[in-house]
């Protein structure tokens, strides 16, 4: 090897390693109706978890001077009367895609919640919680059958949703929304992936909380549920006459302070000051190439 | 920020993204645009908190397109909306949202019957 190529490989590495965090949209949320569920989350922090209690994923060797997509996915519709919600939507950095978030059931369209990277909690008054992806999620809650049963909560990136119970009016409760999951992957620990939470009929009853996380509240009698926090995936809570939009997804990398990204045309995103031995960059918004130098 | 929903041959929703403010450039062209011609679809913006033709946020923004859009929606140049959820059914035009010939009741726990063109309560 040549003087100018020891040099230029001692300055360039071939490959060097990054971790990531991908969060997807999170779903909306049913018309009088379930939370829902988180959008998928992927972790490849070491000591950090993924959904659905699953251990930090594997961090990706890649190469300098390499474009890698990355695209932020946006929150599901929340359901109104005759229309079920919709899922949220996938994120991706390279090869990594998380799934949007499910659905909340609907009354009167979908009455169990829609499978996603987390599920999202079923109707009132009766239906089943959809299904998490498999290290991305946890499932929505389940309604019992009855009148007076509050709406389930979603799935959060951790813990499942909570079902709704009741029996009467003044006692129907909705389902919490699941809790999300903390990283430290900026350098501060944020919780993100939070399940939307149930709605219920009743004056005196109480709805479900957000899931911690972004997940949105869950309302009462004639109030539109909560949105899902933007950046974090989390579900739209469950409302009347319209259930929450789920919140967008982000995607946080973390590689060597030796080397800098650049962000693309297309994306939105910052990268932060070296610390620690890393830098990292937070995409907030869009669709488009990074890569490295 | 804003949203943008890419259609595919039938002006079906296939994806959603948050993406950059449309007041701004990228490499020159147009949001929807730039970010049409990297999926090789149309692209077209959506406003988040735009519902029933009606705009939610505190920003002060006008009610743009009818409805937020999700996946499976369609779009006619004027707004989104969901797939019609039954024959009978019709598109409301101020709103976007697909309305029964009978309204259902406002009390307790039901599902529409087409045969019958009727709202069937839950036991």
């Amino acid at each position: 090897m040549s003087l100018i190529g020891i040099i230029a490989s001692q300055n360039y590495p071939r490959s060097f390693t990054v971790d990531y965090l991908v969060i997807a949209g999170g779903g909306g949320a049913g018309f009088i109706g379930g939370g829902g569920g988180a959008g998928g989350y992927r972790c490849s922090v070491s000591g950090e978890n993924s959904g659905g209690g699953s251990s930090a994923e594997s961090s990706l060797t890649l190469a300098p001077s390499t474009n890698y997509t990355v695209t932020i996915g946006g929150g599901g519709t929340g359901g109104v009367s005759g229309t079920g919600a919709t899922t949220g939507v996938d994120s991706v950095f390279s090869t990594i895609t998380s799934s949007g978030g499910g659905t909340g059931g609907s009354a009167g369209a979908t009455f169990n919640g829609g499978n996603g990277g987390s599920g999202g909690g079923a109707k009132r008054d009766g239906g089943t919680g959809g299904t998490g992806t498999a290290n991305q999620g946890t499932n929505g809650g389940t309604t019992p059958n009855g009148d007076f049963r509050g709406a389930s909560g979603g799935g959060g990136a951790s813990t499942a949703g909570g079902g709704g119970t009741g029996g009467n009016a003044n006692n129907e409760t909705g389902g919490n929304g699941g809790n999300g999951i903390a990283s430290s992957i900026t350098g501060s620990s944020v919780t993100r992936g939070g399940g939307g939470g149930g709605y219920v009929e009743g004056a005196n009853a109480t709805p479900g909380t957000g899931g911690s996380g972004g997940g949105g509240n869950g309302q009462k009698q004639s109030n539109s549920g909560s949105a899902g926090t933007v950046n974090t995936g989390g579900g739209g809570g469950g409302g009347n006459p319209s259930g929450g939009n789920g919140g967008s997804g982000v995607v946080i990398l973390r590689y060597p302070s030796s080397i800098t990204i650049t962000i693309g045309a297309g994306l939105t995103g910052t990268e932060s000051a070296a610390s620690g031995g890393y830098k990292r960059a937070t995409i907030t918004a869009g669709s488009g190439n990074v890569s490295w130098s | 920020m804003a949203y943008y929903a890419f259609l595919d041959e039938n002006n079906v929703v296939t994806e959603v993204i948050k993406g950059i403010d449309e007041t701004e450039l990228i490499e020159g062209l147009d949001t929807e645009t730039w970010y049409g011609n990297l999926r090789g679809q149309v692209c077209k913006r959506t406003s988040y908190w735009t519902k029933g033709g009606v705009h939610y946020g505190d920003d002060g923004s006008p009610a743009f397109r009818k409805n937020y859009a999700g996946i499976g929606y369609n779009f006619d140049g004027i707004g989104f909306f969901a797939p019609q959820p039954y024959p009978s059914w019709n598109l409301d035009p101020d709103t976007y949202y697909w309305m029964p010939p009978v309204p259902m009741p406002t009390e307790g726990d039901w599902y529409w019957d087409e045969e019958t063109l009727s709202w069937i309560q839950y036991e």
